[in-house]
C-alpha cells in the first residue's frame, strides 16, 4: 500500500464564485481504481464530495470524468496504470455544465440524441410479426455491431474540441449511424437530412479525440467520416432527383 | 416548517431499470396523449439498476421445438416448487412477445445464428437452448434502446431524484403518491398520483460482497413495507459462486463468469485442496450455483479460505491463450485489479446476487396496498427458491409491462387526492434529522457493520443461533441509525443519501433474517446447517413477513399449486446437467 495525492475539482455553483482544486492523500494498492480513491475521500476522510457512479464495472457509463487530462471511466482506471500514479488530478467532463464538484448535467448530452431521433421505427415489423432475419456477417451488421457498445458515458463529448453549444457531437452521431445502417428502420432519410446540417457531421473537425478516449474503443471518428460520405451521396441524390421525396 | 413543492401526475413510476422503463413504455402505449407519466430515478435513467448489467441473456421460447410448457416446468423446478405459479406462467408466456417488441419496435440487436435467426444459447437448469443475448452485453443493448425510445415519448423523467416514502390517502391505506427528494437541488417534492409503481430493484447489496450496482438499497421493498405491504420468501437470496475479491475496492463482488468453470477451471481452498471433492465429487466445479457457493462458504467460514477470506479460482492449466481468447472481459476485469486470470489464480468468493423474495403481487403487479404496484426484483413470487440464469431480465420486462398496462387501465378509476401536509412534514423531519446533528454515528461504519452481519450470520449457510444473533445486531443498528449525523447541505449530498439507503437496507435485512430463521429446512438458495435437507412434508410453503403492531410478523401458507403439483414433475437432481453453459445475469 502506497499513497497517492489526489487533486479534486471542487465547485458548488450556488456558493462558490469559481472552482478550486483540493488535495487529498489516499492509500492505494494495485487494485485501487480512481473511483475507489473518491470513495475513500468520501467515506474515510469525511469529505462531502459529489461524484456519480453506479455499476462500478464499466457498464453504466456514470463515472465519466477527466483524469490527468483525459476523459475516462473512473471505475475502469486503475491508479497503478496511470503514467503518474502518485499524482492524480480529477475534474468533471468538459463541455457540460457542472452540477457540483465532479458531477455534470448530462441533459445537454442526451438532448443531442433526441435531435437525431433515436426512436427506431419500422412499418413492417411489430410485436406480432416474426423478428427479421439478419445475416451476422453482413456489412450492415458488421458496421453496426461495435457501435452499439456505446454506454453513453460522455467521454467522447468531453474529449471533442468542437462539442458544446450546437454541434451534435460524437455520441449522437454514432447513435445515428447505428440506425441509418439498420435496414429494418424506416427513418434513414430524415436522419441523414439532420446530419447534413452545418452542426451535424460537418461540425466534426476530424481530430479523432472521440475515438482515442472512448472506453469501449468505438471507431467514432471513422463513423462520422463515413456519414459525411453518405450525406454527400444523399445530397447529390436529392439534387438530381428532387421529385423522389 | 418543512418546505416542499407540490406536484401531481397520473402515473408515478419509481425506478428506471428494466421494470420501471417497461412499465413507462406500456403505460404510455395504453393511455391517452394527455396522461402524465412520471419516472423517478435516483441515478440516471436507463444507466442504473440491474437490467443494465445483464451479461447472460434473456430466456424466451422462440424455437418451434421448444415450448412454453417446457420453459414453465424448468422455472418451477428451478424454484423448488415455491413459485407463485400464475406469475411464473405470466413470465414465460410473456417472454417471446417482449423479444419481438424489443427487436421489432425498439430496434434491439440480438446475436444471430449463421442462418440469421436469433441465436439462443444453453443455460444451466434449462431443458432447451433458449437464452437470447447480445454477446455478454445484453443489458446495455436493451436499456440503451429503451431509453432512446422513451427519450422521444411524452414521459417525464426526474433523474437523481429519490422516492423517500409512499404517501397515503385519507383512509391511510392506499397509495396517493410519494415524497420525493430532488438530490441535485436538495429539495423535496410531494408528488400526488393516481397510481404508483415501485420498481427499484431490491437490495442484494446488504451483504459486504455483492454483484449489483451500488445504488440498489431495497428502497422499493422498504417503502412498501412501511405502508403495510406483505412480503414472501425473503430468505431466498441468491448467491453467485464466484465474485472477484479485489481487496478494499468497490469492484469486490463483481462476477467472474461461470463459464470458466464449465471450461474446466478449478477451485482450491487456502490449504491448496480442491475442496469440491468433499461436497460434489461427481461434478466438482461444474456443480450448480448453490452447491459451489455453499461449499466455498463453508470452507471460508471454517478458516480454510485464502488470506482475504475467499477461495482460489485457477484456470492456468487451460493455457493463457485459451483463457484470454474465451474470457477476454473477465481477464481484463482481473487485470484491472492487479490480478490476471490467464496466468495466475484469482481470489473469489460467493457473492450476493439476486433477491427471489419480495412484495406479494398478483399477475398485474398489484401489491396488498391499494393503488400501489410493485414489479421487478422488489416483488416476489416468480422465481420461488431459486432463479434460473436468464429469467431475471424476463421478470423485469414482462412484469414491468404488466404493471404498465394495469396502471393504464385502472388510473381512470381514481382521482388525484390531497396529500396530507402533516404526513409529508413528519417524513421530512425524520429524514433531515441527521443533517441537524453536529455529532453522531458514522453512516459508512454502520453500513459496513450491517453488511458484515448479513455475511456472517445470514449468509450462504445459516443456523438458528447466528440468525438470532443477526436480529439482535439489526435491532442495535436501528438505534444507531437514529443517532447518525451528516455534514454538509442537502444538495447532492452522497452521505445523506447513504443514510436513506441504509435505513431501507436495514428493513430488508431484517425481513431476510426473520424469514431465514422461520424456514426450518434447506431449499434452493436457503441453506440451514441445522436443517440441511429439504422438507417437502412441512415446507412446501411460502414464508410471509409483514409489519405488525409489535414489529415484523412472520407467517406461512402452503404453496398453492394452481397449475402443476410437485408429484407431476420428475424430481430435480441435486446436480444439474453439466453440459449446459452456466448463466451470469
Amino acid at each position: 500500500m502506497t499513497t497517492s495525492n489526489v487533486t479534486v475539482h471542487r465547485y458548488d455553483p450556488e456558493i462558490d464564485d469559481e472552482p478550486t482544486f483540493e488535495n487529498y492523500e489516499v492509500p492505494v494498492s494495485e487494485a485501487t481504481s480512481v473511483l475507489d480513491t473518491l470513495f475513500h475521500i468520501q467515506e474515510e476522510q469525511k469529505e462531502n464530495l459529489s461524484f456519480r457512479f453506479s455499476c462500478r464495472q464499466g457498464v453504466c457509463g456514470s463515472c465519466g470524468m477527466e483524469i490527468n487530462g483525459e476523459a475516462r471511466l473512473a471505475c475502469q482506471t486503475a491508479v497503478s496504470d496511470l503514467d503518474d500514479p502518485d499524482d492524480i488530478r480529477v475534474r468533471p467532463l468538459y463541455n457540460l455544465p457542472v452540477i457540483k464538484d465532479l458531477t455534470v448535467d448530462m441533459d445537454d448530452f442526451f438532448e443531442k440524441f433526441v435531435e437525431i431521433d433515436p426512436s427506431f421505427e419500422s412499418e413492417s415489423l411489430d410485436e406480432t410479426t416474426d423478428t427479421a432475419v439478419i445475416d451476422p456477417d453482413s456489412t450492415e451488421r458488421q458496421r453496426i455491431a461495435p457501435r452499439t457498445d456505446c454506454i453513453g458515458c460522455g467521454a467522447c463529448f468531453s474529449g471533442c474540441s468542437v462539442a458544446g453549444e450546437t454541434y451534435l457531437g460524437p455520441a449522437a452521431i454514432n447513435k445515428a449511424l447505428t440506425l441509418i445502417e439498420d435496414s429494418r428502420d424506416d427513418k434513414t432519410e430524415e436522419r441523414l437530412e439532420r446530419l447534413q446540417e452545418q452542426d451535424g457531421v460537418w461540425g466534426c473537425h476530424t481530430q479523432g479525440n472521440c475515438s482515442n478516449v472512448c472506453p469501449k474503443d468505438i471507431p467514432i471518428s471513422e463513423g462520422i467520416q463515413y456519414l459525411k460520405r453518405e450525406a454527400i451521396k444523399h445530397g447529390v441524390k436529392d439534387a438530381l432527383f428532387p421529385s423522389s421525396d | 416548517m418543512a418546505a416542499y413543492e407540490e406536484r401531481e401526475t397520473d402515473i408515478l413510476i419509481v425506478g428506471a431499470g428494466g421494470a420501471g422503463m417497461f412499465a413507462a413504455l406500456y403505460a404510455d402505449d395504453n393511455t391517452p396523449d394527455d396522461t402524465d407519466i412520471t419516472v423517478v430515478v435516483k441515478k440516471l435513467a436507463g444507466k442504473s439498476g440491474c437490467t443494465r448489467m445483464v451479461q447472460g441473456g434473456y430466456n424466451a421460447v422462440l424455437h418451434p421445438e421448444d415450448s412454453i410448457d417446457r420453459h414453465y416446468e424448468d422455472t418451477i423446478k428451478g424454484g423448488k416448487f415455491l413459485n407463485d405459479q400464475e406469475i411464473a406462467r405470466e413470465l414465460v408466456e410473456g417472454a417471446p412477445k417482449i423479444i419481438r417488441k424489443l427487436e421489432n419496435e425498439l430496434g434491439v440487436f440480438f446475436d444471430r445464428d449463421e442462418d440469421g435467426h436469433i441465436h439462443q444459447k444453453p443455460f444451466a437448469g434449462q431443458s432447451f437452448d433458449r437464452t437470447v443475448h447480445k454477446g455478454d452485453l445484453t443489458g446495455i443493448e436493451i436499456m440503451t434502446k429503451l431509453r432512446d425510445e422513451l427519450l422521444t415519448r411524452d414521459v417525464e423523467f426526474l433523474e437523481e431524484t429519490r422516492a423517500i416514502d409512499i404517501l397515503t390517502d385519507e383512509s391511510g391505506a392506499g397509495a396517493a403518491g410519494s415524497l420525493l427528494l430532488d438530490m441535485r437541488r436538495g429539495e423535496f417534492i410531494a408528488m400526488a398520483s393516481r397510481m404508483t409503481l415501485l420498481a427499484t430493484g431490491a437490495g442484494a447489496t446488504m451483504y459486504n460482497i455483492s454483484t449489483p450496482a451500488l445504488e440498489k438499497s431495497a428502497d422499493g421493498q422498504a417503502m412498501a413495507y412501511r405502508r403495510g405491504a406483505r412480503f414472501q420468501d425473503m430468505e431466498m437470496m441468491q448467491f453467485h459462486p464466484t465474485g472477484l475479491l479485489a481487496g478494499d475496492t468497490k469492484l469486490t463482488g463483481g462476477v467472474i463468469e461461470e463459464g470458466i468453470r464449465g471450461e474446466g477451471a478449478h477451485l482450491y481452498n487456502g490449504e491448496d485442496e480442491r475442496f469440491l471433492r468433499e461436497y460434489a465429487p461427481e461434478t466438482m466445479e461444474r456443480s450448480c450455483r448453490d452447491v459451489v457457493s455453499i461449499a466455498s462458504y463453508k470452507e471460508i467460514m471454517a478458516g480454510r479460505g485464502t488470506e482475504n477470506g475467499g477461495v482460489w479460482l485457477d484456470a492456468t492449466h487451460l493455457g493463457a491463450d485459451v483463457v484470454e481468447e474465451k474470457f477476454p472481459g473477465m481477464t481484463e476485469r482481473t487485470r484491472n485489479v492487479g490480478q490476471d486470470l490467464s496466468n495466475t489464480r484469482v481470489e473469489v468468493s460467493p457473492t450476493s446476487h439476486y433477491h427471489m423474495g419480495g412484495a406479494v403481487i398478483d399477475e398485474q403487479c398489484h401489491s396488498d396496498v391499494p393503488r400501489l404496484f410493485v414489479a421487478g426484483e422488489d416483488a416476489g413470487g416468480a422465481h420461488g427458491a431459486n432463479r434460473l440464469g436468464g429469467n431475471g431480465v424476463v421478470d423485469s420486462t414482462v412484469l414491468g409491462k404488466c404493471a404498465g398496462e394495469a396502471m393504464a387501465e385502472e388510473f381512470h378509476d381514481h382521482e388525484i387526492g390531497d396529500i396530507s401536509h402533516s404526513q409529508v412534514t413528519d417524513i421530512i423531519d425524520r429524514v433531515t434529522a441527521p443533517l441537524e446533528r453536529e455529532e453522531g454515528e458514522d453512516i459508512y461504519e454502520l453500513r459496513e457493520d450491517l453488511e458484515m452481519t448479513m455475511w456472517e450470520c445470514v449468509g450462504v449457510v445459516r443456523e438458528e443461533s447466528e440468525l438470532e444473533e443477526s436480529l439482535d445486531r439489526i435491532e442495535s443498528y436501528k438505534e444507531r441509525l437514529e443517532r447518525v449525523s451528516v455534514p454538509g447541505s442537502k444538495r447532492y449530498n452522497l452521505t445523506w443519501n447513504e443514510v436513506m439507503d441504509v435505513r431501507n437496507l436495514i428493513i430488508a435485512a431484517e425481513m431476510v433474517a426473520r424469514s431465514a430463521l422461520f424456514r426450518e429446512e434447506s431449499r434452493g438458495a436457503h441453506y440451514r446447517n441445522d436443517f440441511p435437507e429439504p422438507d417437502d412434508e412441512n415446507w412446501l410453503a411460502n414464508v410471509y413477513v409483514q409489519q405488525g403492531d409489535d414489529g415484523m410478523e412472520t407467517s406461512r401458507e402452503d404453496v398453492r399449486f394452481t397449475r402443476i403439483h410437485p408429484s407431476e414433475l420428475e424430481v430435480e437432481p441435486t446436480i444439474p446437467n453439466t453440459d449446459a453453459v452456466q448463466g451470469d445475469d
